[in-house]
């Protein structure tokens, strides 16, 4: 009886490990929904640019580079919006789903997005269910789902204002700190995060930042009008 | 064996129990911690010692925090207070409740629509004519709820509103068209599609 209790507790043990699998990891590419301006992208590994429109396709290593006046709209993952602003480069680091084998429903069991923002500007809407993280020269920046946010970065000093949800933040000194929605956030400081009403580029960004999101959904949703059925 | 009877009947269980927790603590994420208390809108005396981007920077980040019955009366109040920003906070509103929106089509109910309307003209009756203008720019699709709304809660305004709701028309045209691009099914390349689902009637 007893022996019979230790097999069949081994096999449920099993069978609960079983749940742990990892999955099949694919990467994938980024949607450029619209571009506005000169606007340039380079695949991986080469030195040259060309005109991106809404063909190009932004793999893992791909650069996008806006000029002066210019824009990129684009989707890196599902969920995970993103406004390049002028004189702004953006490199994709990984942009990666986890499912779950051979399924092609809902069986996604992870979405990774890494980009690195070299200099420039961008606004992000994040909803959704996926690791999204933005590396900048001052600091790593892991947005949570459901977050708007604009990020601004030049040769000096890292900005960023959260309009809704939560981000945590580690800057290059090794210090963490969470970013709440209505609070900015600039590094390299020792400051902790300032209520953006207190702070006008805060001010104008929250309000620019709600507007491009309505955008951005609004291309999104167009986007997805596009398919064949 | 290395166990006595008794010993293995004890330990037998001994996997599940190391393993089960860990499926009990993974099943239970963490909440969400505590909200921090959200920066509260300065109300001075006079409206123009309030700087009009401190005031919507601060209205964002509180009405995006604000969910179903407190986000309304929430708009409400905010346009009480500052009548002369009416016009900005009905937009701000409205994309706010785009952000809390899980429509696919990037549409907002027409009934979100209508209580924000509702509630700013309410707060500001004297501003309805500019609150409806930007409005209607913002949602041209539902250019008669807002104006119904902006009549139920502004009767006396309604030679200005009618006006206002005319203005826009044109601009609402224009900017459907840069934002949207060919779709076969509403461009009619698919021949006429019989379907018991209209468009909201134009005003």
């Amino acid at each position: 009886m007893s022996r019979v209790a230790f097999v069949c507790s081994g096999t449920l043990c099993i069978a609960l490990l079983a749940g742990c699998w990892e999955g099949v990891s694919r990467d994938v590419l980024s949607t450029l929904l619209s571009v506005d301006g000169e606007v340039v992208s380079s695949s991986k590994g080469s030195a040259e640019f060309y005109p991106a429109n809404s063909q190009t396709k932004l793999s893992a290593g791909s650069i996008l580079r806006t000029s002066k006046g210019a824009r990129a709209n684009l989707i890196l993952i599902p969920g995970a919006l993103v406004r390049l602003l002028e004189r702004a480069e953006l490199k994709i680091d990984e942009l990666r789903l986890t499912k779950d084998g051979n399924e092609t429903g809902d069986a996604v069991r992870e979405r990774i997005a890494r980009v690195e923002l070299h200099r420039g500007g961008m606004v992000g809407r994040f909803k959704g269910i996926a690791r999204f993280a933005i590396e900048t020269p001052n600091a790593a920046i892991n947005v949570l789902p459901d977050c708007l946010f604009c990020l601004d970065v030049n040769e000096n000093r890292t900005r960023l204002t959260c309009i809704r949800g939560k981000v945590f933040a580690n800057s290059k000194s090794g210090q963490s700190v969470s970013v709440d929605a209505g609070f900015v956030c600039e590094w390299p400081s020792k400051n902790p995060p300032l209520p953006a009403a207190e702070d006008k580029q805060a001010q104008t960004d929250t309000t620019a930042g709600l507007q491009v999101a309505r955008e951005l959904q609004d291309l999104a949703a167009a986007q997805r009008d596009r398919l064949p059925f | 064996m290395f166990f006595g009877p008794k010993i293995r009947r004890r330990y037998a269980f001994l996997p599940l129990a190391a393993i089960l927790p860990i499926r009990v603590l993974c099943a239970q994420q963490p909440q969400a911690a505590v909200e921090p208390v959200v920066p509260a809108i300065i109300v001075k005396a006079s409206s123009t010692q309030t700087n009009a981007n401190q005031f919507l920077a601060t209205f964002i980040a509180t009405a995006v925090r604000l969910q179903g019955a407190k986000f309304i009366p929430y708009v409400a109040t905010s346009a009480k207070t500052r009548p002369d920003l009416a016009a900005k906070i009905v937009v701000c509103a409205l994309n706010v409740a785009r952000l809390n929106s899980h429509s696919s089509n990037g549409q907002l109910p027409l009934a979100t629509i209508d209580q924000i309307v509702r509630a700013v003209v309410s707060a500001a009756p004297e501003n309805a004519a500019e609150i409806v203008a930007p409005a209607i720019s913002s949602e041209p699709y539902a250019r008669e709820a807002i104006v119904v709304a902006a009549l139920a809660a502004a009767p006396d305004q309604a030679t200005e509103i009618y006006a206002a709701a005319v203005q826009p028309a044109s601009m609402s045209m224009l900017l459907t068209n840069t934002a949207v691009s060919f779709n076969p099914v509403k461009d009619g390349a698919l021949g006429n599609v019989n379907s018991p689902e209209q468009p909201p009637l134009a005003w």
